[in-house]
């Protein structure tokens, strides 16, 4: 085998197109990273949310929380009193009775505007959220029109920072307090008390769905068969797990179109790969005459290049997915298609993600690499000796 | 023989290194064409929705907020409204496929009165207004669908807990495809009313036609002042208006277009000017020749500049061409006319011309620096290079 | 050794008769200098020996076998054991050190790191240029490179050396210093060369040369070794 010291040393020879060449792979698989990054991050927020244990019960129709209603809203009491259902601390159930509503309110900075979740609830709806804990202000009182968000919608909206007052439908709600609850969908709500929100919206007492958490895995289905059977009631249970990942595939267009730009990217670069290895080849000429006729095989000066080529590219990727450190918890906010509303995430740049950047990279190096590399081999050694 | 030719045959001399190059910038731009097509159809739509003069009224919260059928008679009252219909989405499952098209209840006898470009055969809207299960369909999507005349079309709602029995009576034609279905608001307000007792009657949005386009901007006002009282405050905007508006929940997926774009265009430079550093490399004794004979410095930079420019704009103008090949063959799906409310065709416009200058401006500063190294060469220096 | 009845065309467009009929013999020992007019041939005759090309029609044995039926693969492996190249110019790769260049051969055979350093520092000795093996070809003189090359010739202790135009690039003084080297090869360590030169000088210094005209023998001068013009 040629010794890859070779191959390295020829790249330093050269380094300014080594470099240029690095550099633009880099880019490329930095900006591919962050699409991933993207993806990964929408997909977080939505899987972060899904307890197993956990229930929503939602009309039988809909397809979201948003368009479910529970009618009349006393069935909700009811399912409140259902056997199966985890307890509190303090004994009480963990159900939650919750209205939820759409409004298109204004983002910061001339963001144009957004549909974000308003979610009425009553203090019991916090222990069936993962982690929940507020970390600046306070939690609101019912009955005087206080909502609560997360750090990020508060950043993202007008209205919505701490202190600030948010009109709904003509009433002011005031922002006392920013809550966290580990990244789960619940970050992109705006929470208020859900008689306050109801009476605001002028649905006094409406349900939207009722979020409950059971004791195990066979009171959970015997729920689940009740809610839809029961003539008492005739509703949608279905698990948070399921209800996110349901989410989840109307974000497949996203991916999609993720996966596209990432291949488009790539094969730009790839070229550019093909012709940096190109003209490496162009000025060897003699070089690997000389190699072939001190005995290396074919095979082994064409393995050679194609490392020179995979050294390049790796190289490339390395740089890039290095550029993504600094940019690592960015946030943005984007519309989520299965709720039509904002959901905001973090940008992760997690080890799948980076590894899927530098595959990129080496396929780069493979498939650009490889018809260069087959070109080193293709003249016979007495005119390859005769080059230059 | 001229410059240009010149320029030319240097293109054509290494055929694999700028073959590489323009594939590697046709690749790119196309790449940019259509993340730019797709902001730039957001821009066009609401250009044309501005001059259809059509206005859309929602509640002032949302899309969560309802909008009695009263308020589309008072619309209609108002000096400056040419015809008001309701708007009712209703986003029905269709043999077991979530929402494959649009669907929306509206009032027949004036919706092709507020949707005028759109043309329908005066039988087949007779039809529509008579027949209380009656639909029309978008001739797009009818073929897509390959619907004939009276097939029956049921819809299984989601967010609406009833089913409609549609029958298709009808078939028009729009300017793009819009992938709609309209069917009657009374029918499916009467079946709401059946199996949602209390559920008032809803117009879902209202579409209302301005007797004067000019005036969409004063009429929209005035019908928000119509309501600003009321229980259903509005807030009215023109169609266009709303079509950016959808554009606008993207949010950071705009900046990350402007993002990505900013990223290729670099890697591109770097990568348009290895290519013309790597030909230059090779060609010193040549230059030298050339300044020998008596080019001047000037000359020289405009021969490697031009080369760069070129190798650029062939691969712009590919690459431009297949993009928008790509957003033409994506907006004839079905499930994706809902994004491209207009056709590819008319999305030409001043953004086409800055993509190729962004293309020419590439190839030109990737050449720079070897065209500049090309002027200053030393003669001598050049005759005497062995490598 | 070698023994060969050869006719050779090269493909282009154009079929051109390079070699036509020709036979010839080495034996093991010999010295044999190959000089003739430009497009005669000798290049030619000598890829064909070292197993760099194959011929049109005829054959080229090695120790009885045929390198005209062995494979490309094979010949790779043949010439890494049994030749040893000597280049006009010395094609020594830029980017490796004068050890890393002379090792190159011996990456291709079996042996350890440990034995590989002791025939490249032998090797190197032999040129008198082991103070020098972790310099690049670029800090080296034109006669330093070639004696480098002539070690990587060596290196793997082949039994035929192949010369073409070795001193071609060099000025009459480190030219001498070369062809010196090169007896030395010849007497102390009984290899067989074959070279192909412009320069009678150097032919002198073989023990026989063969002149070549349009592609066919037209001379054989055998010469003691002890016979050099200066």
């Amino acid at each position: 085998m040629i010794p890859l010291k070779y191959n390295l040393r020829s790249l330093r020879v050269r380094w300014v197109t080594t470099l240029l060449t690095c550099l633009a792979i880099g880019v490329v698989v930095l900006a591919s990273v962050l699409t991933f990054g993207m993806i990964d991050g929408i997909e977080h927020a939505l899987s972060a949310s899904g307890d197993s244990s956990d229930l929503i019960i939602m009309r039988q129709g809909a397809n979201n929380e948003m368009s479910s209603f529970i009618s009349p809203p006393t069935k909700a009491k009811e399912l409140v009193n259902l056997p199966g259902i985890a307890t509190g601390p303090d004994g009480e159930p963990l159900a939650s009775s919750e209205f939820v509503t759409i409004l298109i309110k204004p983002r910061r900075n001339h963001g144009g505007t957004a549909n974000v979740i308003v979610r009425g609830l009553d203090e019991v709806g916090r222990r069936l959220r993962p982690d929940f804990k507020i970390i600046e202000g306070r939690d609101l009182k019912p009955g005087v029109n206080e909502l609560i968000t997360s750090r990020s919608i508060s950043k993202r909206f007008e209205n919505l920072g701490l202190g600030e007052q948010l009109e709904i439908n003509n009433v002011n709600f005031r922002v006392v307090g920013l809550f966290e609850a580990a990244g789960s969908s619940a970050e992109s709500e705006v929470w208020a008390d859900r008689r306050d929100l109801t009476s605001a919206q002028r649905y006094d007492g409406a349900v939207s769905v009722v979020n409950l958490r059971t004791k195990d895995e066979v009171s959970r289905l015997e729920i689940i068969e009740r809610v839809r059977n029961d003539d008492q009631f005739k509703l949608k249970a279905i698990t948070e797990t399921d209800y996110f990942e349901d989410q989840k595939s109307s974000s497949v267009a996203i991916r999609a179109v993720a996966f596209i730009i990432a291949g488009f990217l790539t094969i730009g670069a790839m070229f550019a790969a093909a012709n940096t290895m190109y003209a490496a080849v162009a000025c060897r000429g003699r070089e690997i005459g000389t190699l072939r006729a001190v005995g290396f095989r074919r095979r082994m000066v064409l393995t050679s290049f194609l490392l020179e080529s995979l050294v390049l590219c790796a190289l490339g990727g390395l740089l890039g997915c290095l550029a993504t450190l600094p940019l690592h918890g960015l946030s943005g906010g984007t519309q989520n298609m299965a709720t039509f509303s904002e959901i905001t995430f973090s940008f992760r740049f997690g080890l799948k993600v980076l590894l899927r950047g530098m595959a990129l990279a080496v396929a780069m190096g493979l498939i650009g690499g490889l018809f260069p590399a087959i070109r080193a081999i293709r003249l016979e050694i007495t005119d390859a000796l005769r080059q230059r | 023989m001229k410059l240009l030719t010149y320029i030319w045959r240097n293109v054509r001399r290494n055929k694999l290194r700028s073959g590489l190059t323009i594939l590697s910038m046709a690749f790119s731009l196309a790449l940019m064409t259509i993340l730019y097509g797709y902001l730039a159809m957001q821009t066009v739509a609401d250009r044309e929705g501005s001059k259809s003069g059509r206005l859309v009224v929602l509640n002032k919260q949302g899309f969560a907020g309802m909008l009695p059928i009263a308020h589309v008679q008072r619309i209609r009252k108002l000096d400056g409204v040419a015809a008001a219909i309701p708007y009712m989405w209703f986003g029905g499952n269709y043999k077991g496929r979530k929402m494959p098209f649009a669907q929306a209840g509206t009032d027949p006898k004036y919706a092709f009165d507020v949707f005028d470009e759109y043309k329908i055969s005066e039988d087949q809207l007779a039809a529509f207004q008579k027949d209380r299960q009656g639909c029309v369909a978008d001739k797009g999507l009818a073929e897509q669908m390959q619907w004939e005349l009276g097939e029956r079309i049921p819809l299984e709602g989601t967010y609406m807990p009833i089913n409609l029995d549609l029958r298709l009576v009808g078939i028009f034609k729009a300017p793009g495809n819009t992938g709609s279905l309209w069917f009657n608001w009374n029918y499916l307000d009467e079946e709401l009313k059946r199996n949602m007792p209390g559920f008032p009657g809803n117009a879902g949005m209202i579409y209302a036609k301005c007797k004067v386009s000019g005036e969409a901007a004063i009429l929209s006002q005035e019908i928000d002042a119509t309501f600003a009282n009321s229980e259903n405050a509005t807030r009215t905007r023109t169609e266009g208006a709303l079509i950016l508006m959808f554009g606008e929940m993207l949010g950071d997926v705009k900046t990350y277009i402007r993002g990505i774009s900013l990223a290729v265009v670099f890697a591109l430079a770097l990568v348009a000017g290895t290519t013309m550093a790597m030909s230059m490399r090779e060609r010193t004794t040549e230059v030298a020749v050339l300044k020998a004979i008596g080019f001047s410095k000037l000359r020289v930079l405009s021969l490697v500049l031009g080369e760069s420019t070129m190798i650029a704009i062939l691969g712009g103008l590919l690459g431009i061409a297949g993009g928008l090949g790509a957003l033409h063959l994506v907006s004839s799906i079905p499930a994706a006319a809902m994004l491209f409310t207009v056709p590819v065709v008319a999305l030409a416009g001043a953004w086409l011309v800055g993509l190729v200058l962004v293309a020419a401006t590439i190839g030109f500063v990737s050449g720079l620096v070897p065209a500049i190294l090309a002027a200053q060469l030393s003669v001598v220096n050049g005759l005497r290079r062995v490598v | 050794m070698v023994q060969d009845v050869t006719k050779e065309y090269r493909r282009g467009e154009i079929v051109v008769p390079v070699l036509s009929g020709m036979n010839l013999q080495l034996d093991a020992c010999d010295y044999t200098a190959l000089m003739g007019p430009s497009g005669s041939g000798k290049t030619t005759l000598l890829n064909l020996i070292a197993g760099l090309d194959k011929a049109t029609s005829g054959h080229v044995y090695f120790c009885g076998q045929d390198l005209g039926r062995t494979s490309q693969g094979k010949l790779a492996k043949w010439r890494s054991r049994h030749v040893g190249f000597i280049f006009q110019a010395s094609n020594l790769i830029p980017v490796l050190t004068a050890y890393e260049n002379v090792e190159l051969p011996l990456t291709l055979t079996q042996l350890k790191r440990r034995q590989r350093r002791e025939q490249v520092r032998t090797a190197l000795e032999i040129v008198g240029l082991a103070e020098r093996m972790d310099h690049y070809p670029r800090q080296l003189s034109g006669g330093e490179e070639q004696r480098v090359a002539i070690a990587r010739a060596i290196a793997t202790d082949p039994t035929l050396i192949v010369a073409d135009e070795p001193t071609g690039d060099l000025d009459a003084k480190t030219g001498n210093e070369i062809l010196d080297l090169m007896g030395r090869l010849n007497a102390e360590f009984s290899k067989t060369i074959i070279m192909v030169t412009h320069d009678p000088r150097a032919a002198a210094r073989a023990k026989r040369t063969l002149l070549l005209e349009d592609g066919k023998l037209v001379g054989n001068t055998a010469q003691s070794p002890m016979e050099h013009a200066s």
